[in-house]
């Protein structure tokens, strides 16, 4: 099929050897291509061969002088799944010197740059890849991320790079940089945004456990239970021992609750919120010693969590042991000295232990931050239950102030109405008022 | 005693040394040899007297110095699979996790007890080398030259005119043959004057008068010998007749060795023949404890405390399991039980008080907290206001938590816990370059927690700093590679790196 | 462990190297006994060769000048003998009955206008062998040198006493781009004849895909990818409706149907390389680097994905007509499974480490499977007529909830006693407690206030100068050497700092016990070193060392660190 070419040999005359120079041997002449190789080098990569791989590539680039392009990017690559990130920069820059027009290099140099940390630099690199190409979505993913790590005062990172990925083209085909941006909108506060295009990116991905707890996650956010435990229910099919999502569950039927966090426990036996979730389903099914030692437990793991502390306080409360309860809720407050459930909570223990004005000014206290309704009927009984009948009906009258404004339980209203007869029924002068109709 | 002048004098003699008044049996035996230099037993009595003073129990004699750990010819398995060896415990245990229950330098579960050697772990030579010298609870890092030192001290002081036996000038042959006194003179030749080839000899020329048939002397051969001949003198000297301390030096051999699965099959052994001995049964203990497996440890010091009630070693140790099994009230009766029994330091009131702060005694619990600090010494200041800072933590005092870590780190600078808990601590307020450098810190003071390794991963990869977070997550993994959060960590940063 | 499959042979020494790709099965010799044709890919320089086995033993081979990437057989001639192509290069080389037939070398692309004229006019004298290289190396900075010809290339990569004869050689011929073939595949002509004819569907490395008439070998349709193609997998037929699924370089997965010239959009994306792509009833089965196989329609709508925990080598389709069994059979490490889209059917180990398979009509049996091993090694298991594939392996175990029991830590008796004592007391032990604690705090807030007086933290209390100080110590004695280690963590870097060690100089003597800290940049750490001898080592004792950081005009340290010395040896020396 191919020519021969005969061997050309130097004349046989004697001619001293330096002036006639042996003609090198023209051998079987096919004309180069330096992509011959290309596929061969490719299915032992994506084999990840890296030894045969490597061993491939050393022999082409000696084969073509490091003319290359194809083996000394995947040189590059098989250096960063190593995670030898100076050895792929080496490898990467030499693949850019041979293309430079190809906007794929810059961006994988850039990407590199990102890894390493130093992300001015990526963003310049990615940037100039954008520009030269458009349509490669992926170089907006690189730019979007390394943006959203730059460190500086002019803009928003969040949002800066935000706007990159909405610019970026077929946005709706990859899951990476869908995933990105819910994050950043959910960061940006933008949660009708991000609920939309987490639900796009579980359309393309619809295995994904993780994409799914953190639209469950937003839907709590925006109010909409159902689709949120919907969307739990989900990931926990998918994979029963996702310690996040069985957190969730909790919601109304506490055994199956338990059931569920008892995979996820099994997997990992230090989740500090799992342990809170679980003492509080024990605590409302009423086996309050159990729940204890799981709220103590979860307190062990995460020491600085207002709300276990919180949870530890109700629990002993209910078992009567107040000194303990005061202890928790106090330190909870610490914590989180602004809040007023935390606030109320501890005025309910200090009346227990019959620490009037400490209860009084815990009341007062809490007040001030939230006007709480279930604070305020709280501090009318206590107010009640100590005689100060003008107060109790002061503090009647501002719950029914508050309660005509937003919407309250039922058994709250009926439990003050209860309350109101009780304390405010011995003095006859003032009829106690009608309670509003429910909304 | 009165009475006793009417007796014998080498009977009263021998009636003091029962006593134990080991200085007025000595005297007496002094008199003896003055009025009778060449009474044998008289001799032999005070040659037992002078060891008695320095009788050291070699299983409890486990100082391993820096050259016996970096030389040591015996070649340890580099990757021995988890709770095999003793370099590497199970981590993944119910409750032996580093995050359950602390570990200590050695990276192995904190026990109930200091022991010997536990703070041994051929890390690199220089690691070893910085971490024993500036810690205060620092043990001599040097090996062998310290016990020469020691009872070369004490010889000369308990004789002002010189040795009692002049070793070079006796002869050795006569006297180790005869097996009245080759015992006591052995004893002393190996404790007192600390000639350890003399007593070799001794012991050679012994063991083969009583024709290879006397377990004793192969003891003491395997005892003066390196690890090979060792074995096989314990081994020999079981076949004679079993005792229970062959038992136990065979197994301290195999935990020398690092071979810890052998030395309980001995263990286990001499518990068949000596049911309820309570040296085995606290060896067994021990190298369970070790190995990570805590819930057959504890097993066994409850057997021991079924035995003998007052063994400060078991109570302590079952207290330690329960308190970190969330079970404080327990533990808290455990530790009275040591409090009963006369031992008041600083530890031990600051075990009690940490329980009856879990188990909610609060009134107690301050209390005791306080006493620990009035009678703490410098070795375990460190410790006591770092436990402190954790019931500050408890308490919410986020600030008051911060100055006892901070004294924590006056009182012992090397106190990894404590600075790791500082960086969490500026983490919380924001100041993440204090953080991080308190990291930095704890992971090069403390390098068995895995803590400052996973934080300083954390704070890379939020930073977007994903080549430095996969090298802490790494190492991380390294010392604990069940941690799930470790785990995930990795794999989201993996994916950035093998992304398409 | 399977029993569906029969260990029929192996040959350990058969030095096969090759890959998926350029292994074929066919009748080639027309006498029922399906033979295995592999193009041996030698040591890639070297030894290539095209050979044909029958079960493992070698029947005949012929050499190759150039190394092979794919390997096909297929028929063009009614009634005849299977044919096989070799791709090599851009070229298609044709072998029937292991003879050579035919070359076929794919459609030059576009030629670059400056190149074209430049190489004419070199030709024709008109530039010079210097000029000609000048042209040549801009072009190549421009656009690349994988985008000139193949000539061209050569030109470039020569030295340069070769370049004017490679001037006269090849000036005088037109200049060709053909791109170097990276795949092969064949698809049925039309579905009425009783042994139909193959079209040959070539993938060239410039991203285009042709389609190949096998009786006069032109080409009857084109289509241009954005990517390169890697694996192409045809459905349909040809002359009524088809769709060839191609995969790419970059993870993406085109659909090419009848008429379409150039395909832009992907119907598939995946995340990760794609290892083989093969199909499964109505559906794609793509196993990818990740370990994942994943089933997608036709569409391109996901189906489900199948995590694996090793990495997968190769699959390929699994059908067995007798039984009408059907899978996909992927090949790991040292293992090959059968699955199918929501189960794993089965699941075979073999010894050597596997590097492709291959899964057909062999021999004269149905089922045949092929493993060729990484040492080179052949090994052929068939199909058991008699197995059953109807074993389902759950993939992923769920573990069932009822069997574990949560591990609440259990109270005991003295705990619930407890409790009583604290209801009955609570208030009294409310105030023992909180009086208690004060004092505590007290005590905390009073030491520490001792402690910044004297600065005697290692740890800088004021909050503008947030520096820390570490120290270690090296060596046994009578001479150590401290270092100490500085890290500012403020923003503003600290000056004008002297760091000052405080000893019993009837114990030590410091090399230098003042050392200036000039500057100190926030963020890196700082080391200094000094060295200190112990003047009385045979003493056997020690004291205590401070290092202090202080200023030049305030009483007290930034920040001080306390070092117990270590027990000093004896000099080695005397």
């Amino acid at each position: 099929m191919d020519e021969n070419d005969e061997e050309v040999t130097a004349p046989k005359e004697q001619l001293a050897p330096k002036e006639e120079p042996l003609r090198r041997s023209m051998k079987a002449f096919e004309p180069i291509s330096v992509e011959k190789s290309n596929t061969l080098l490719h299915l032992l990569y994506a084999q990840r061969d890296y030894p045969a791989c490597k061993a491939l590539i050393g022999e082409l680039i000696e084969q073509y002088q490091g003319e290359c392009e194809y083996p000394i990017f995947i040189r590059s690559v098989i250096a960063r799944e190593e995670c030898d990130l100076e050895e792929s920069m080496n490898w990467m820059r030499k693949a850019q010197a041979l293309a430079r027009n190809d906007a794929k290099y810059l961006m994988h140099i850039g990407r590199l740059y990102l890894l390493m940390g130093n992300h001015t630099a990526a963003v310049e690199q990615l940037e100039r890849s954008v520009t030269l190409d458009k349509m490669n979505y992926k170089a907006y993913f690189w730019l979007a991320r390394a943006v959203y790590h730059l460190d500086t005062n002019l803009f928003d990172p969040a949002e800066k790079a935000k706007d990159i990925l909405l610019n970026a083209p077929v946005l709706h085909h990859s899951a990476e940089l869908l995933i990105f941006l819910a994050k950043l909108f959910t960061q940006l506060g933008e949660s009708i945004a991000a609920i939309q295009t987490y639900k796009k990116a579980l359309e393309l991905e619809p295995e994904n456990v993780e994409l799914m707890v953190h639209l469950g996650m937003l839907y709590l956010r925006t109010k909409n239970e159902d689709p949120a435990f919907a969307m739990f229910g989900r990931a926990l099919s998918y994979d029963a021992a996702h310690a996040d999502s069985s957190v969730m569950q909790a919601h109304g039927d506490h055994d199956v609750a338990l059931n569920k966090y008892r995979i996820a426990a099994e997997k990992c036996d230090y989740n500090g919120c799992l342990w809170n979730n679980i003492g509080m389903c024990l605590f409302a099914k009423g086996k309050f010693v159990a729940a204890i030692s799981c709220l103590k437990k979860a307190a062990f793991l995460c020491p600085l969590e207002y709300r276990i502390l919180y949870n530890l306080g109700l629990v002993h409360n209910a078992m009567q042991q107040y000194c303990s309860a005061y202890h928790f809720l106090a330190a909870s407050l610490s914590l989180s000295p602004r809040n007023a459930q935390v606030l109320g909570t501890l005025a309910v223990t200090l009346s227990n232990m019959k620490d009037v004005n400490n209860a009084a000014k815990a009341y007062q206290r809490a007040l001030s931050f939230d006007n709480d309704p279930q604070i305020i009927l709280n501090y009318a009984i206590f107010e009640g239950q100590n005689g100060n009948l003008e107060k109790t009906r002061e503090l009647f009258e501002r719950f029914q102030q508050v309660t005509q404004e937003i919407t309250v339980n039922q058994q709250l209203r009926q439990l003050a109405e209860k309350v109101a007869v009780l304390f405010l029924g011995s003095m006859n002068d003032n009829p106690p008022n009608d309670p509003p109709p429910s909304s | 005693m009165e009475s006793s002048k009417k007796f014998d004098v080498l009977f009263r003699a021998l009636k003091l040394y029962n006593q134990n008044e080991i200085d007025k049996c000595e005297e007496e035996c002094t008199k003896i040899l003055q009025k009778n230099p060449l009474d044998q037993a008289a001799w032999t009595l005070k040659l037992s007297c002078l060891t008695e003073s320095l009788y050291i129990d070699e299983l409890d004699n486990n100082d391993v110095g820096i050259a016996e750990t970096f030389l040591e010819q015996n070649v340890i398995a580099p990757n021995a699979r988890p709770g095999t060896s003793f370099n590497r415990p199970l981590t993944s245990a119910r409750g032996a996790n580093p995050l359950l229950r602390p570990t200590t330098n050695a990276g192995r579960p904190l026990s109930g007890v200091v022991r010997p050697m536990t703070t041994a772990r051929p890390g690199t030579m220089d690691q070893a080398v910085r971490t024993s010298r500036t810690a205060k609870t620092a043990r001599a890092v040097t090996s062998s030259s310290a016990r020469f030192v020691r009872l070369g001290t004490a010889s000369m002081a308990s004789n002002p005119d010189g040795p009692f036996v002049n070793l070079a000038r006796l002869n050795i042959e006569k006297y180790a043959k005869d097996a009245q006194v080759n015992r006591q003179l052995f004893e002393y030749v190996f404790y007192h004057e600390g000639d350890v080839k003399t007593a070799h000899q001794i012991a050679a020329i012994a063991t083969k008068e009583a024709e290879f048939n006397d377990w004793y002397w192969k003891n003491q051969l395997g005892k003066l010998g390196m690890f090979q001949d060792a074995e096989k003198q314990f081994l020999s000297s079981l076949k004679t007749m079993k005792m229970v301390e062959t038992y136990a030096y065979l197994a301290k051999i195999y935990n020398r060795l690092d071979q810890p699965l052998v030395a309980i099959k001995y263990y286990e052994e001499g518990l068949e023949s000596f049911k309820n001995d309570i040296t085995i049964l606290t060896g067994l203990a021990r190298v369970n404890e070790q190995l990570g497996k805590i819930d057959e440890s504890i097993e066994l010091y409850k057997e021991i405390l079924a035995v003998q009630a007052n063994n400060v070693e078991a109570i302590a140790c079952i207290a330690t399991n329960y308190f970190y099994s969330d079970l404080p009230e327990i533990a808290l009766r455990y530790y009275r039980r040591i409090m009963q029994m006369g031992v008041n330091n600083a530890e031990l009131f600051l075990n009690v008080g940490l329980c009856c702060f879990f188990c909610q005694q609060f009134d107690l619990a301050i209390a005791c907290i306080e006493r620990a600090h009035a009678t703490a010494t410098e070795d375990i200041q460190a410790d006591v206001w770092y436990n402190t800072g954790h019931v500050a933590l408890s308490i919410g005092d986020v600030k008051m938590a911060d100055r006892c870590f901070q004294l924590a780190l006056t009182a012992d600078q090397d106190h990894g816990e404590s600075l790791c808990n500082l960086g969490i601590l500026r983490l919380r307020e924001g100041k993440i370059d204090q953080a991080k450098s308190f990291f930095h810190n704890a992971k090069g003071k403390a390098p068995h927690l895995f803590e400052p390794y996973f934080n300083l991963a954390i704070l890379a990869n939020q930073a977007g700093q994903y080549s430095e977070a996969l090298i802490n997550v790494n190492k991380s993994l390294e010392i604990f590679p069940e941690h799930v959060h470790s785990q995930t960590l990795k794999r989201h940063i993996t994916i950035l790196y093998t992304m398409l | 462990m399977t029993n569906k499959w029969v260990n029929a042979l192996h040959d350990d020494a058969a030095q096969v190297n090759t890959l998926y790709p350029c292994v074929g099965l066919g009748d080639l010799s027309g006498d029922g006994d399906v033979k295995l044709v592999v193009a041996d890919m030698g040591t890639s320089r070297f030894n290539m060769k095209l050979k044909v086995f029958k079960g493992v033993s070698l029947a005949a081979e012929s050499a190759l000048a150039e190394l092979p990437t794919a390997l096909v057989t297929f028929i063009n001639e009614q009634n005849t003998i299977p044919s096989v192509a070799v791709a090599s290069g851009p070229s298609l080389l044709i072998y029937k009955n292991l003879k050579p037939f035919y070359k076929f070398t794919v459609p030059s692309t576009k030629i670059n206008e400056v190149e074209e004229e430049a190489w004419s006019k070199a030709g024709s004298q008109e530039l010079s062998t210097e000029q000609l290289t000048t042209v040549l190396s801009n072009l190549k900075e421009e656009i690349s040198l994988k985008e000139l010809t193949p000539i061209s290339q050569t030109y470039l990569l020569s030295d340069d006493e070769d370049r004017p004869g490679l001037i006269q050689r090849f000036a005088a011929r037109s200049l060709q781009n053909s791109s170097p073939i990276t795949c092969l595949s064949t698809i049925k002509k039309n579905s009425v004849d009783v042994s139909p004819l193959d079209v040959l569907l070539i993938g060239t490395e410039k991203g285009q895909i042709y389609a190949l008439d096998s009786q006069a070998f032109v080409v009857i349709s084109t289509c241009q990818l954005p990517g390169t193609p890697v694996f192409i997998c045809p459905h349909g037929v040809y002359d009524v409706e088809y769709k060839l699924f191609v995969t790419t370089r970059e993870g993406q997965i085109f659909a090419i149907k009848r008429d379409v010239i150039k395909c832009e959009k992907p119907i598939i994306t995946t995340k990760a390389d794609i290892v083989g792509i093969t199909k499964f009833g109505k559906m794609l089965a793509v196993a990818c680097a990740d370990k994942t196989l994943t089933f997608y329609s036709f569409k391109g709508k996901r189906q489900n994905q199948i995590k694996l925990h090793t990495p997968i080598r190769g699959i390929d389709s699994f059908f067995y007509a007798p039984k009408q069994y059907s899978g996909v059979l992927v090949a790991l490490d040292h293992q090959v499974r059968i699955y199918n889209d929501m189960y794993q059917l089965d699941q075979l180990r073999v010894e050597p480490e596997i590097r492709w398979i291959r899964y057909g009509a062999f021999g004269r049996e149905e089922g045949g499977l092929i493993i060729g091993s990484k040492e080179g090694g052949l090994i052929v298991k068939l199909f058991r007529r008699l197995a059953k594939l109807d074993e389902k392996i759950e993939i992923n175990a769920q573990i069932s909830a009822h069997n574990i029991k949560l591990n609440i830590p259990k109270k005991t008796k003295v705990f619930v006693d407890q409790t009583m004592r604290e209801r009955e007391n609570s208030a009294q032990m409310h105030q023992a407690y909180q009086r208690d604690l004060f004092m505590l705090k007290h005590l905390t807030t009073q030491t520490f206030f001792d402690l910044s007086k004297s600065s005697l933290s290692s740890v800088s209390i004021g909050t503008k100068e947030a520096v820390d100080i570490t120290v270690e110590v090296h060596g046994f004695g009578p001479v150590f050497r401290l270092t100490v280690k500085l890290n500012c963590s403020s923003k503003a870097p600290l000056q004008d700092a002297w760091l000052s060690f405080v000893y019993d100089p009837v114990m030590y003597r410091f090399e230098t016990s003042l050392i200036p800290v000039s500057y100190v940049v926030p963020g890196k750490f700082y080391t200094f070193f000094t060295d200190v001898e112990c003047l009385h080592p045979e003493k056997g004792t020690s004291s205590e060392v401070r290092a202090l950081l202080c200023r030049a005009n305030r009483s007290t340290p930034i920040v001080t660190t306390i070092i117990s010395m270590p027990i000093s040896e004896m000099s080695l020396l005397d």
